[in-house]
C-alpha cells in the first residue's frame, strides 16, 4: 500500500530526528551570521539577540548529533516507513488538497469534497452515505460560522 | 482582601449573559472532553474560534467552563464504555467500568461528579487565598529570579513529563528555537524569517497549538476504531454508605491533587494514579480494587480535578503554566489582553477575580449539567472515529483561518499537525515543546537582562539566594526525572 519511495526510506529513526535538529541548528547559524552585522551598529548587549540564537542553535546541533548516536543503541529500532500508515498518508493528501483548493472553490465546496474523500479513504461506507454526511457536516459548519457567528470564511 | 476581590469577580460575571457563557463553555468542554482521545488541551485549541466572537470577560468565562468541562468529560466514557476520554481518566476505568458491568453505572457517574465537585472546590479555595499572596511575593522578583523560575518550570516539565529526559530536553529546545522566529523585542532585529514577511510577526501560537493537538488527534483517531455499546444508566444516586466512603475519598483525593497541582510539570494523570495508589494502601480491602470500589473512582477523579484547578495558582500568580493544557489557557488569556503573572492581581484585578469567580460558577454548572446528560455524552463517545476526525479537521482549519484570516496559518497548522503526529508515534513528549514555546520569549528576555545586569558576568546571579534556590530546584527536578526514567527502565526489564 505504501509508495515505494517511502518503503525505500529505511532511515533509522534517531538519524532522521537528529538530522532534523542539526538542519534547524545550521539554518539558525547561517541566519545568525546575517543578523550579526545588522546588530553591530546598535547598543552592544553582553548577550545579544544573535548570540542567544547561536547558543540555542549550537545546543540543537549538539543535541541532534548526540541523539543520532545514542538512539542507534536502542534495541528496537523503528523505520520511518513503519510510522507512516496508509490511512495517515491518504488523510494527509486529502488535507493538502483541501487547503490547496479552499481559496479556489471556497470553504463550503472544498469542505464537502474533503470530507467525502476522507470518509471514502478511511472507512468502508457507501458513497451515498459519505456524500450525505459530508453535505450535512459542511452545511452545519457553514451555518454556524458564516451565518450565526458572521465569520468571513475563504 | 481576597473575599472582596472574589465578590468583585462575582459582581462582574453574575448576569444572565455571562451565566449563559459559563453554561455553554461547560457544555462544549464536556462535549469535547467526552470524545475519546480529545483531551482538555485539544478542547481548548479547537474551541478558540468560538471564543474570538465574545467580549473579553465572556470569552474568559467560557474558557473557564471549557477547561473544567473538558477535565470532567473524560470520566463519563471511562465509566460507561471503558474508553478514557483522556490520560487522567484511565484510572477511572478500573473500578468505574467494573461498576457498569455490575449494572450500576449511575452511582459510579454520580460519585465521579460529586468527587470532582468537592476537589475542584478545595482547589478553588486554595487558588482564591494563595494566588494573590504568591503574586505579591513575586513582585520583588528581578530578572535573575524570573530566569530561575522559567528554568525550573522547563526542567520540571521535562523531568515529570514521562519518558526520556533527553527527548524532553530536545523538545524544549525545539520550542525555544521556534520562539526566535520574528522580531526580537529587545533589539528590534528580525530573526529566522528568511525574508518571508508574514514570519516577521513570529509563529502564531493558535495554529501551532491547533496543529499540535487538534490535527494530531484527528490523524491518530483515523487509525482507531471505537467499539462498544451504551449500557442503561438506571438509578443515579449511590447508597448512603457509598456516598460517605466516596466523600471521604474525594476529600483525600482533592487535597492530594491540590497539593500536587502547584508543582510544575505535574499533570492531572499523575495525581489520579497517586490517589488510586493511596486509596488502595489505606483501604481495608485492597484486593477488591478493580472490582467496583467507590473509592477507586472518587479518589482519582477528585485528584484529577484538584490538580488541574490548583495548577492555576502558579499560572495566575507567576505566569507559569504547569502543564500543556494550562499553557494553552495562558495563551488564550494573553490573546484576550490578560497577562497572567505577579501584576495580574494589581493591573488586571477585575479580570483576575472574574477568572476565579467563573471557575466557581463553572464547577457548579458542571454538577447540575452533567448528571442529567450522561446518557447523551455516552452515545456521543461512540460516534465513528472517521466522522469525528473529519469534523475535527474542518473545525481546526476554521480555527486557524479566523486567527488572522490567512491561509499561511492553515498551512502552519498542517505542518505542526504532522510534527505532532510524528511526536506522538515516537513518544516525544509535547508538553516541553508547548512550555518552551510559551515561556521562550520571557526566558530569553530575563536571561539577557540578567547577563546585562551583571555586565556579562555569568556567575553574578549566583549572589542572589533566591536565584540559587531556584537553580538548585531546576537541577534537582532534572535529576529526579532522570532517576524516575532509570527506575522505569529497570522495572520494564
Amino acid at each position: 500500500m505504501l509508495p515505494s519511495f517511502i518503503r525505500r526510506l529505511h532511515l533509522h529513526e534517531g538519524a532522521f530526528e537528529g538530522l532534523f535538529l542539526v538542519i534547524l541548528g545550521c539554518l539558525g547559524i547561517i541566519e545568525r551570521s546575517l543578523i550579526a552585522s545588522a546588530l553591530k551598529s546598535r547598543y552592544q548587549e553582553p548577550l545579544s539577540a544573535d548570540k542567544f540564537l547561536f547558543i540555542i542553535c549550537i545546543a540543537l546541533i549538539l543535541g541532534g548529533v548526540l541523539w543520532g548516536i545514542v538512539s542507534r543503541k536502542a534495541p528496537h529500532q523503528t523505520k520511518l516507513s513503519q510510522i507512516i500508515s496508509p490511512t495517515f498518508l491518504k488523510a494527509t493528501f486529502a488535507l493538502i488538497g483541501y487547503l490547496l483548493i479552499m481559496r479556489l472553490v471556497g470553504f463550503y465546496f472544498s469542505t464537502i469534497i474533503f470530507l467525502l474523500l476522507l470518509f471514502q479513504f478511511c472507512s468502508n461506507q457507501k458513497w451515498l452515505r459519505s456524500l450525505l454526511l459530508s453535505l450535512g457536516l459542511a452545511s452545519f459548519f457553514y451555518v454556524l460560522f458564516a451565518w450565526l457567528l458572521d465569520t468571513v470564511l475563504p | 482582601m481576597e473575599s472582596i476581590g472574589l465578590l468583585m469577580g462575582f459582581e462582574k460575571i453574575l448576569n444572565l449573559q455571562n451565566l449563559g457563557f459559563a453554561f455553554i463553555g461547560a457544555l462544549l468542554g464536556t462535549l469535547v472532553g467526552v470524545l475519546p482521545g480529545l483531551g482538555p488541551a485539544s478542547a481548548i485549541a479547537l474551541l478558540f474560534p468560538l471564543l474570538g466572537h465574545l467580549p473579553p470577560v465572556g470569552a474568559i468565562i467560557m474558557l473557564a467552563g471549557i477547561y473544567q468541562g473538558s477535565q470532567y468529560g473524560g470520566s463519563t466514557t471511562s465509566i460507561l464504555v471503558n474508553v478514557p476520554g483522556e490520560m487522567s481518566s484511565i484510572v477511572t476505568c478500573f473500578d468505574g467500568y467494573a461498576m457498569t458491568k455490575q449494572g450500576r453505572p449511575g452511582p459510579a457517574l454520580a460519585i465521579s461528579a460529586i468527587g470532582s465537585f468537592i476537589a475542584a472546590t478545595i482547589a478553588m479555595i486554595a487558588l482564591t487565598f494563595s494566588a494573590p499572596l504568591l503574586a505579591n511575593a513575586a513582585i520583588i522578583f528581578g530578572p535573575p529570579e524570573y530566569f530561575g523560575l522559567y528554568l525550573l518550570s522547563l526542567t520540571s516539565i521535562i523531568g515529570f513529563s514521562g519518558g526520556s529526559i533527553f527527548k524532553g530536553l530536545l523538545t524544549a529546545l525545539f520550542g525555544l528555537f521556534l520562539t526566535l522566529v520574528g522580531v526580537d523585542p529587545m533589539s528590534g532585529v528580525i530573526r529566522l524569517t528568511f525574508k518571508i514577511p508574514i514570519l516577521s510577526g513570529g509563529l502564531d501560537i493558535v495554529p501551532v497549538f491547533i496543529g499540535l493537538f487538534g490535527i494530531t488527534e484527528a490523524l491518530s483517531q483515523l487509525e482507531e476504531t471505537i467499539d462498544g455499546t451504551v449500557k442503561k444508566i438506571g438509578r443515579l444516586m449511590p447508597t448512603w454508605e457509598e456516598l460517605k466512603r466516596g466523600i471521604f475519598a474525594s476529600l483525600r483525593g482533592g487535597l492530594l491533587g491540590t497539593a500536587l497541582g502547584v508543582l510544575p510539570g505535574m499533570s492531572p494523570s499523575i495525581g489520579s494514579f497517586l490517589s488510586y495508589d493511596l486509596e488502595k494502601r489505606i483501604s481495608k480491602h485492597p484486593e477488591k480494587f478493580g472490582t467496583g470500589m467507590i473509592e477507586g473512582i472518587a479518589g482519582p477523579e477528585a485528584a484529577n480535578n484538584g490538580t488541574s484547578i490548583s495548577g492555576m495558582i502558579p499560572m495566575m500568580s507567576l505566569g507559569i503554566p504547569t502543564c500543556a493544557t494550562l499553557a494553552l489557557v495562558l495563551a488564550a488569556l494573553v490573546v484576550y489582553g490578560v497577562q497572567p503573572g505577579p501584576l495580574m492581581f494589581t493591573q488586571h484585578a477585575e479580570m483576575a477575580w472574574s477568572v476565579i469567580a467563573s471557575l466557581y460558577i463553572g464547577n457548579l454548572m458542571l454538577l447540575i449539567l452533567n448528571l442529567p446528560l450522561v446518557g447523551l455524552w455516552a452515545r456521543l463517545s461512540l460516534v465513528p472515529s472517521h466522522i469525528m476526525a473529519g469534523a475535527v479537521i474542518v473545525l481546526c482549519t476554521i480555527a486557524s483561518w479566523v486567527n488572522r484570516f490567512s491561509m499561511f496559518d492553515c498551512w502552519l497548522m498542517f505542518i505542526f499537525g504532522l510534527i505532532g503526529y510524528y511526536m506522538r508515534k515516537k513518544n516525544w513528549p509535547p508538553a516541553p515543546l508547548v512550555l518552551g514555546f510559551i515561556i521562550g520569549p520571557m526566558t530569553e528576555q530575563s536571561l539577557r537582562q540578567t547577563i546585562s545586569m551583571y555586565g556579562g558576568n555569568l556567575l553574578g546571579p549566583f549572589s542572589r539566594p533566591l536565584f540559587v534556590c531556584l537553580f538548585i530546584g531546576a537541577l534537582v527536578s532534572l535529576f529526579f526525572g532522570f532517576h524516575m526514567q532509570r527506575r522505569a527502565t529497570v522495572m520494564k526489564d
